[in-house]
């Protein structure tokens, strides 16, 4: 009985180990790295933000896209010099949980987007970007429509790169 | 009492079988007592006397109930530690198990300063560089969703075209 116990702790304590957040790892790799900035969006900002009032049409877009999500985190490293090695490293890490969606690699910067489902919802997107002289990891988690954040940039006519830079200024 | 015969027969009979009640054997025991059983009935006058014997040489003295009750008390306490003490180690170790398997899981969407934040109330300006940064975050993404979007559909266009081609040779 005893036996039994133990065996069925260790494998609650294995599997919880095994589906641990693989962008929480890599951001612990990388903890004390100066040249990285890190952002995280909690699930209470997230909450609050559906308190924030928004007349103009592509805030409304985005609040309804923001109003399912419940954690982002970022992070960024600019002025590398091995954005391309760290991007081989990251997108070995995500568990057989993530499944790719797409990958582009080209002269300027490779990208994977990763995504984990839940019950047949897209519970986690990843997106590793990996170029010459920069580094990004990001992880959105909650229920997330593809669609509807393809629509975004559109309504807002802004560059993916432009975005980039906004981030790194705070 | 005075038994006939026959009468003392039969109640010597019924108690030699185990049928005869507390009165009918009293009733024999005072025959005995007094000397007024037959002679006939020699076996169970021993029987009575030596029964009566016994139950003198079986009398137990008060320290045998000092003793039974010191050993219940030493049982009972062998008994509280033999039970408790298992059922404590396992209630701990199953909390212990419960508290890790709860930190794995519910830990990994919050970093341990975003969990300290939860506590917070966050300004007007906090809240509005918050939602800046995860605009400009979903912008990027999308932005670059859709740019890889455009590398497939180009593939596509020049699938088509190719295809195209092919079929007006």
């Amino acid at each position: 009985m005893k036996k039994n116990i133990l065996l069925a702790a260790a494998m609650m304590m294995s599997f919880a180990t095994f589906s641990q957040d693989v962008i929480e790892r890599f951001f612990n790799e990388l903890n004390n790295d100066e040249q990285v900035t890190k952002v995280s969006i909690s699930s209470k900002m997230f909450e609050l933000f559906m308190h924030i009032d928004s007349e103009e049409a592509d805030e409304k877009e985005l609040l309804e896209t923001v109003s399912k999500l419940k954690g982002m985190k970022i992070l960024i490293k600019d002025g590398v010099t091995n954005g391309e090695q760290l991007y081989k490293s990251a997108i070995k890490k995500p568990s057989a949980d993530y499944e790719v969606l797409m990958t582009v690699e080209d002269d300027v910067e490779d990208l994977t987007f990763f995504i984990r489902e839940e019950n047949g919802v897209i519970a986690e997107l990843v997106m590793i970007a990996g170029g010459k002289d920069n580094f990004v990891l990001l992880s959105l988690i909650g229920e997330i429509d593809l669609n509807q954040i393809s629509k975004l940039s559109k309504s807002m006519n802004i560059e993916g790169m432009d975005n980039l830079e906004k981030i790194e200024q705070r | 009492m005075d038994y006939k015969d026959d009468e003392l027969k039969r109640l010597v009979t019924r108690f030699w079988d185990g049928e005869s009640t507390l009165e009918e054997e009293k009733a024999l025991k005072d025959l005995v007592a007094y000397g007024n059983l037959p002679e006939a009935y020699d076996d169970l006058a021993a029987y009575f006397e030596s029964m009566g014997a016994l139950s003198d040489e079986l009398t137990l003295d008060s320290s045998f109930d000092d003793a039974l009750l010191e050993k219940i008390d030493q049982s009972e306490q062998t008994n509280v530690r033999s039970l408790v003490k298992p059922r404590f180690i396992w209630a701990a170790a199953a909390a212990v198990v419960m508290a890790f398997c709860f930190v794995l899981f519910k830990a990994p969407n919050e970093t341990p300063n975003m969990a300290a934040s939860n506590q917070e109330t966050y300004s007007k300006e906090e809240l509005q560089a918050a939602f800046e940064q995860t605009q400009a975050a979903l912008l990027l993404i999308s932005s670059k969703m859709n740019n890889a979007t455009t590398h497939a559909d180009q593939l596509n266009k020049f699938h088509e075209a190719t295809v195209r081609v092919k079929s007006r040779k």
